[in-house]
């Protein structure tokens, strides 16, 4: 057969690829825009210490969707997602797995950043 | 602790999710504020496309999370399995396009960047020459009036000059000349008629000046010897220029002429009166010399008056007819450097020049206590001079020697040298010499260290002029060491070099 098969662990080779991905193009974004003495000012601050936080989430979520890959059934307990908790006692896997859990305490406040950088932008447009 | 409960994560997690939307939408809005505020800027449509990817990743993951916490809750775990890859496969791609979208930011700003430096540049140059468009008709009016202003002020000077201005074709035929020239070479003849050689006098010159003008492009300060249109000579110092065109071809040539007749004749007029100086103070040594043949003379006539025999015997007829004839010598020596005539050059012998002229002065030398010595060089070649005006250069000289060694008396040397194309005349004397100060200034006119109404301070002016006619060089040198160790006095050396005469 000519064409090629897609099993069950391309998905998720795919999307650490994506991060893998994601993380590269922030680090260029943060090392371009600090190299360039044009892109001076708080605007691109913020802009930097959004790539920043975003290639630091980059890199939790990989590592946490590593852990997921690595942990057994018997690490997690519990019948749905709300009654979920994982078991002791405590590995590595499963502190990286337990930080990935709230990768939001990164990724959200760099979307506050990113904010804030734009808003710096327009506020000296407008001045 | 035997179990971490995941709960409040899952409370970060869908709290979390709808703050990074809002967010998300936040940025999206400055973002489209700064791409509306100005459409043309590369960067701020960078955010632009960078925020809406970012919003939609954070919408898809954001309520791909609370849906499937939702469906948890409300107990359709199996709904939420289904839905969860599409949501994730729609994560991956978002995340990738992010990507994609930061790194095309590279290329894309390069791009940007060179076309809005080359829009700039466009700008600039429409500017220009929409300005210039504008102001055309303007600027071709002020143009006009500034070429013309020039062209009056040139005219003005070509016409008002009082120095003949001409310009003429590749074939020596006059174009254009101004008034002053008009009246002088060609009152009433069409320019047309009018060839520029006609106005030289002698063809030579006009070879010489053409062969300059040829081979060097220009000619400068070139004496010429010219005929006017009324037959009148001029002489008129002309510096002129080859024209050539564009391919280094002489198509003509341009120049300025000044008349120096005047000049001419009022210099020859100075030089002959500086020579009446010389006469003047010359008379008074020769009154004194004549006076003792004349003595001789009267002394030996009362005695023939006494005896007239005995004075036959005595031979005193003879020694009256002597000295009669010296002084008929000396007077006849005055009268030949004394008279004015015109110029004449010739091929010259200048050891008779100099014997003639120490024929006139060495009397008076010799009252004053002054020996001359003659070093004459015996195959001296000839010069083409004017005998007269070398005469009056080497009394110049001569008196002046006489004044340098006062009443103390001395030496005058007289020396005649040949060098390789130059015949050198030296006249030195063992004097009180000349100041290193004043001997850059000897040769101006009017410049004299004799009292009032002893000297006019033209003579060395003159000297060097008439050097000077004659293709020569003229330099002084004092102290002259040798005179210096000798007798002590520093003493004063004139040194005259005269090319030796060519035959035509």
């Amino acid at each position: 057969m000519a064409l090629q098969t897609h099993g069950s662990p391309e998905g998720i080779y795919v999307h650490q690829m994506g991060h893998a991905l994601f993380t590269a193009a922030l680090g260029y974004l943060f090392w371009h825009t600090k190299k360039s003495q044009k892109h001076d000012g708080r605007g691109w601050k913020y802009l930097q210490l959004f790539c920043l936080l975003m290639i630091f989430w980059n890199i939790v979520t990989f590592l946490g969707h590593e852990a997921v890959e690595r942990l057994t059934p018997m690490d997690i307990h519990g019948a749905t997602s709300l009654t979920q908790s994982v078991v002791a006692p405590l590995t590595l896997t499963k502190v990286i797995y337990l930080i990935a859990k709230v990768d939001h305490l990164i990724f959200t406040p760099a979307l506050f950043v990113l904010v804030l950088s734009l808003r710096a932008f327009v506020k000296r447009e407008d001045s | 602790m035997t179990e971490i409960f995941l709960f409040p994560a899952l409370c970060i997690e869908f709290f979390g999710s709808a703050l990074a939307i809002i967010f998300s939408c936040v940025a999206c809005y400055y973002a489209w504020q700064l791409s509306r505020r100005d459409p043309d800027n590369f960067i701020w449509g960078f955010l632009w496309y960078f925020s809406i990817a970012i919003t939609i990743f954070c919408f898809s993951r954001g309520v791909g999370h609370m849906v499937r916490i939702v469906l948890d809750a409300l107990g359709y775990e199996g709904l939420s399995r289904k839905f969860s890859p599409w949501s994730g496969g729609l994560n991956t791609l978002l995340l990738i396009s992010v990507s994609a979208v930061i790194i095309y930011y590279h290329k894309g700003l390069a791009a940007y960047r060179a076309i809005r430096d080359k829009a700039y540049k466009l700008r600039l140059v429409a500017d220009e020459l929409q300005e210039w468009n504008m102001n055309l008709e303007e600027r071709v009016e002020e143009r006009t009036q500034d070429l013309a202003a020039s062209e009056r002020k040139f005219r003005s000077f070509f016409e008002n000059s009082k120095d003949i201005v001409y310009f003429c074709d590749k074939n020596d035929q006059v174009s254009h000349i101004n008034t002053t020239g008009k009246e002088l070479f060609c009152d009433g003849k069409k320019l047309k008629e009018f060839a520029f050689v006609g106005i030289f006098l002698h063809p030579k010159d006009w070879l010489i000046f053409k062969d300059k003008l040829e081979t060097q492009g220009y000619v400068n300060d070139f004496e010429v010897e010219c005929v006017t249109q009324s037959g009148q000579r001029h002489v008129v110092l002309f510096s002129a220029n080859a024209i050539h065109n564009l391919h280094g071809e002489v198509i003509g040539h341009e120049g300025i002429g000044k008349d120096m007749t005047r000049l001419k004749m009022m210099t020859e007029k100075l030089m002959a009166q500086e020579k009446m100086a010389s006469v003047g103070q010359m008379a008074a040594g020769i009154a004194h010399e004549i006076n003792t043949p004349l003595g001789i003379i009267l002394g030996y006539s009362q005695l023939m008056l006494d005896d007239e025999e005995e004075a036959r015997e005595a031979g005193h007829l003879v020694i009256i007819e002597r000295q009669a004839k010296a002084c008929q010598k000396i007077v006849a020596d005055l009268l030949k450097f004394s008279r004015q005539s015109e110029s004449v050059v010739q091929f010259v012998d200048l050891n008779e020049v100099i014997q003639d002229v120490l024929a006139v002065t060495e009397h008076t030398l010799n009252i004053h206590k002054i020996e001359v010595v003659r070093s004459l060089h015996e195959l001296l070649p000839l010069v083409h001079a004017d005998r007269e005006r070398l005469q009056q250069v080497l009394i110049n000289l001569i008196n002046n020697a006489q004044f340098a060694l006062g009443d103390t008396g001395g030496v005058i040397s007289v020396e005649t040298h040949v060098h390789e194309k130059m015949v050198e005349v030296v006249v030195e004397d063992t004097g009180c010499g000349i100041s290193q100060d004043i001997q850059r200034k000897i040769f101006e006119p009017f410049f004299t260290t004799k009292d009032v109404g002893e000297g006019t301070g033209l003579g060395l002016s003159v000297v060097y002029g008439i050097v000077l006619e004659f293709g020569g060089t003229i330099t002084v040198l004092s102290p002259v060491p040798r005179v210096q160790k000798e007798t002590g006095q520093p003493g004063t050396a004139f040194s005259i070099l005269i090319p030796i005469g060519e035959s035509e």
